[in-house]
């Protein structure tokens, strides 16, 4: 595993007139990324992603659990081996693209026509080559975020930790940056995103976790994620007013969405077999049947709808 | 040590690429012309000059002197506000969350980010104070004749005023967390003597205005009081404050970057 973490857990403390107050941003996550694979992290606002982001740069501190990074606490060293873009990443404002890439650069340990060339590739790739002698500030957000991408990606890292890569990005360069990331990822690199852009992550993730208040609420690939919360519609010819209470006792989950129409969660082909056939024995003549396609959107509403109740 | 240097070779690329030393450099050279065309030399007690200095009865050396120690107690008031709106975003802006973010997590150590930081504001707050330096050194050179060069005690005072502003604007900003606070409360220090002379009248607090005074060092001085005096040979005004400037530099450093190592991003 190239990122492991164990019951990790952190509180931020804040000090007011009313006195101390403790607020727990992370609370006992678990978490394995495998090398080589895209790891989507979502949430809503205030869910602890960030935190997490920051923990596993060493730009926090944790309260307990554990944090391995190729294999090693995170420190100072390791962080050649890590490329990283900040939620808003803020450049020096009277800096030039080009400078800004050098100045990274140089830190992350590039030298002369190495460091030259590293610049031209990244920027190239990311189509912001044209605009490097241009002040950063007459940059647009978009521009911002491909040159914060460049810069975390200037030094080769092994892993690239992204907080909400395409944030403020037009739809052409979202599509962009997904292949990029996508063509790291073929180049043996591990990406973790934090996104708020579902489909985004769903379109690129292996595998996803999802946090509700500083809680693990799932974690797991993405296709067995959208897999296990399969839905179907069944219309009948026959119209309804009420479902039979011995369909209803015997499948929970099945609604009347009009009356003509039943909607049920279905585990597995197993029972879609049991519930048509039950509904066969009861004289329902079935016209119909639609698998409701579930995206990772659908399996987030719910999960941060449960997570409410 | 290469990183440090990498980061203070940045804050002077970054600074000098701000309009405000541009404006400096163009008030600095103004001032230099007024010294260079309202500075007459005369041979009596003449009153009529704005800045006549008369000779009479000493020498040209001592003359020169005398002007140069004028010129930096007339204007150094004036240079430290003007240090003051050039370096305002170098040093303190360290703190701009999503700025130190961008550095630490480079190979970077937070000590190493601190004194790169550090020193390049310093290095550019001395540079400053030199070109001015330079400036009154050739003006008076070329206008007299007198190659003086006592006035380059200035920027060694600056800079040790200029070091104890920093360092106090660190442990400020790492305890309210605002840059731009830390750096207005460190140039408050500038009031301190006035401060204490007030003070000094309630018997109740006299004795904390004479502790405060005697922690923290008299920054206002550093700038025109003491160089002034430096030129015309007198030091001992200032010998203590420079001891108080010293601890008080390497204490609040060194708290910033305890706090700093310990802090969350």
């Amino acid at each position: 595993m190239l990122i492991q973490v164990e019951q990790l857990t952190k509180d931020y403390t804040s000090y007011s007139l009313k006195g101390r107050q403790a607020f727990r941003a992370l609370d006992n996550v678990s978490l394995n990324i495998q090398a080589g694979s895209i790891f989507g992290l979502l949430g809503q606002n205030g869910a602890g992603k960030t935190t997490l982001i920051k923990l596993l740069m060493g730009l926090a501190y944790k309260k307990s659990g554990n944090i391995l990074i190729f294999g090693k606490e995170p420190d100072t060293d390791i962080r050649k081996r890590i490329g990283y873009l900040p939620e808003n990443p803020s450049f020096p404002a009277h800096l030039n693209g080009g400078d800004i890439l050098q100045l990274y650069g140089k830190l992350s340990g590039l030298t002369g026509s190495v460091l030259e060339k590293k610049i031209q590739d990244t920027t190239a790739m990311l189509a912001i080559n044209d605009a490097l002698n241009k002040v950063v500030t007459a940059y647009s957000k978009g521009m911002k975020q491909r040159l914060g991408l460049a810069q975390a990606m200037l030094h080769d890292p092994e892993l690239l930790i992204l907080d909400e890569p395409t944030d403020g990005v037009d739809p052409l360069g979202r599509k962009s940056i997904r292949e990029v990331l996508t063509f790291l990822k073929e180049a043996g690199k591990t990406i973790f995103i934090n996104s708020h852009i579902l489909s985004e992550v769903e379109m690129i993730s292996d595998r996803v976790a999802i946090l509700g208040k500083g809680k693990l609420l799932q974690e797991g690939s993405v296709a067995a994620m959208v897999r296990s919360d399969i839905e179907y519609s069944i219309l009948l010819e026959n119209s309804l007013e009420r479902l039979d209470d011995a369909l209803s006792a015997e499948f929970p989950e099945l609604k009347l969405a009009n009356p003509i129409t039943l909607e049920c969660q279905i585990k597995d082909s197993g029972e879609l077999n049991r519930l048509l056939s039950r509904l066969i024995a009861l004289n329902y003549t079935i016209l119909e049947v639609h698998r409701k396609k579930v995206n990772l959107e659908d399996v987030y509403v719910k999960l941060m709808q449960e997570s409410i109740k | 040590m290469n990183q440090i240097a990498i980061l203070i070779n940045y804050t002077l690329k970054e600074a000098l690429k701000r309009k405000i030393v541009y404006a400096y450099l163009v008030l600095v050279s103004l001032s230099l012309l007024i010294i260079y065309f309202t500075t007459t030399l005369t041979t009596g007690n003449s009153q009529n000059g704005v800045a006549e200095i008369s000779l009479h009865g000493t020498s040209m050396q001592a003359f020169a002197t005398m002007l140069t120690a004028k010129v930096v107690a007339g204007f150094g008031g004036f240079f430290s506000l003007m240090v003051f709106f050039s370096t305002l975003t170098v040093f303190p802006l360290l703190f701009n969350k999503g700025e130190a973010e961008l550095f630490l997590t480079r190979p970077l150590s937070r000590t190493s980010f601190i004194l790169g930081r550090f020193m390049g504001g310093v290095i550019l707050g001395m540079l400053t104070a030199l070109v001015f330096s330079v400036g009154v050194f050739t003006i008076v050179g070329v206008r007299f004749s007198i190659w003086d060069a006592s006035i380059f005690m200035f920027p060694v005072y600056a800079t040790v005023g200029m070091c104890a502003i920093f360092a106090g604007a660190g442990v400020i900003s790492m305890l309210t967390n605002s840059p731009v606070a830390g750096l207005i409360l460190s140039y408050s220090m500038f009031l301190l003597p006035p401060a204490k002379e007030m003070l000094s009248v309630f018997p109740a607090v006299k004795p904390f205005a004479q502790a405060v005074a005697a922690l923290v060092p008299n920054t206002g001085l550093f700038f025109s009081g003491f160089p002034a005096d430096a030129i015309r040979g007198v030091y001992d005004s200032s010998m203590q404050q420079l001891l108080i400037a010293g601890l008080f530099i390497i204490i609040n450093i060194a708290v910033t970057i305890l706090i700093f190592e310990k802090k969350d991003i």
